[in-house]
């Protein structure tokens, strides 16, 4: 467990956003590690096999409480002018190093609405297509690419004006 | 690091992806390993399979043996099972006609080993010894065995979380 806590933990929390349902999610997955222990103790795709779990895990997450995110990012879309915002404190506008950089992109990350996270990170951390994630979501294909590229742009925008002056 | 407003979208996915995989692993909360550990504790021996299995054998020998012991030590035994049949009969009216039925079958099944040890075909501690095994066997392990699986569930209802 101690291998792969940190992990698992990362998978949940950039797929939820939210780091106390990541770390109900990681402690089902090693609840489920645990049961089949004897199968994964020694097999060299353990890390795989839990990373695979905490996806499935939090994809049926998602899927159950989609109802409830929606409204909470319509929420947040409205504060926004239907464009998501990240206020910048001015301290760390100035000579963003790469740690800065870093925070503020995990910040960002989990601070996106969760339809537009959750495709973002099963693009590019679970290296999934967009049409396994339009089957995995249940949603368009179309959606899809909109939400994940409006995730880019908001990325895209944190990170420069964190770089302005 | 220019501006990548204008840059096409594929330049954007690389670029997003670059920065997203050189983000480090975040750290666990300390409080993740202890909330797993307090989960898997409180039934070790039920949730370990050779535990269970070592609680099957271990239960299955004592049995074997003391009622191995039993039979053999105490063939007279035998011929009392019919007098404590009537005196569990008289006892326990509303029970009478199961328990008639339960001695007769056990009755029967040694008065069978008797004809078979008479004609020299067995001798007690052998039959004695396949009786008990076969009869605690389905009694004490088909206990065991659906606690097991009772408890195995409840364990599984109460770390089920999603």
């Amino acid at each position: 467990m101690r291998n792969y806590q940190n992990m698992v933990f990362t998978t949940a929390t950039r797929l939820l956003g939210n780091p106390t349902d990541a770390e109900d999610i990681a402690q089902t997955v090693f609840l489920k590690a645990y049961e089949h222990y004897d199968e994964i103790a020694q097999s060299p795709t353990a890390g795989g096999w839990l990373k695979k779990v905490t996806t499935n895990l939090c994809l049926n997450h998602i899927s159950r409480y989609r109802s409830r995110q929606r409204l909470f990012s319509e929420m947040q879309s409205e504060e926004g002018s239907g464009t998501f915002d990240i206020p910048v404190p001015e301290t760390i506008r100035e000579n963003l190093n790469g740690a800065d950089r870093r925070q503020i992109l995990e910040e960002a990350l989990q601070k996106l609405p969760s339809e537009h996270r959750a495709p973002l990170a099963l693009y590019h951390f679970e290296d999934m297509s967009y049409e396994e994630i339009a089957a995995q979501l249940h949603v368009s294909l179309s959606k899809i690419k909109t939400d994940i590229h409006r995730a880019r742009e908001t990325l895209r925008r944190r990170l420069q004006s964190g770089r302005k002056k | 690091m220019p501006l990548m407003k204008d840059k096409p979208e594929s330049e954007l996915e690389s670029w997003i992806d670059r920065e997203l995989h050189a983000l480090p692993d975040l750290p666990a909360p300390q409080t993740l390993a202890p909330r797993v550990l307090a989960m898997i504790r409180p039934q070790p021996m039920l949730s370990n399979p050779r535990g269970r299995l070592m609680i099957k054998m271990a239960l299955l020998v004592l049995l074997i043996g003391s009622l191995g012991w039993i039979g053999f030590a105490n063939r007279g035994a035998w011929a009392g099972i019919p007098e404590v049949s009537r005196k569990w009969d008289f006892w326990s009216t509303t029970m009478a006609s199961i328990w008639l039925t339960l001695t007769t079958l056990v009755n029967d099944l040694f008065f069978g080993l008797r004809l078979l040890q008479e004609q020299g075909w067995t001798s007690h501690p052998i039959m004695g010894s396949v009786i008990s095994i076969f009869l605690m066997y389905i009694v004490f392990v088909s206990i065991g065995t659906g606690y097991y699986h009772l408890a195995a569930k409840a364990r599984k209802t109460r770390f089920h979380l999603i």
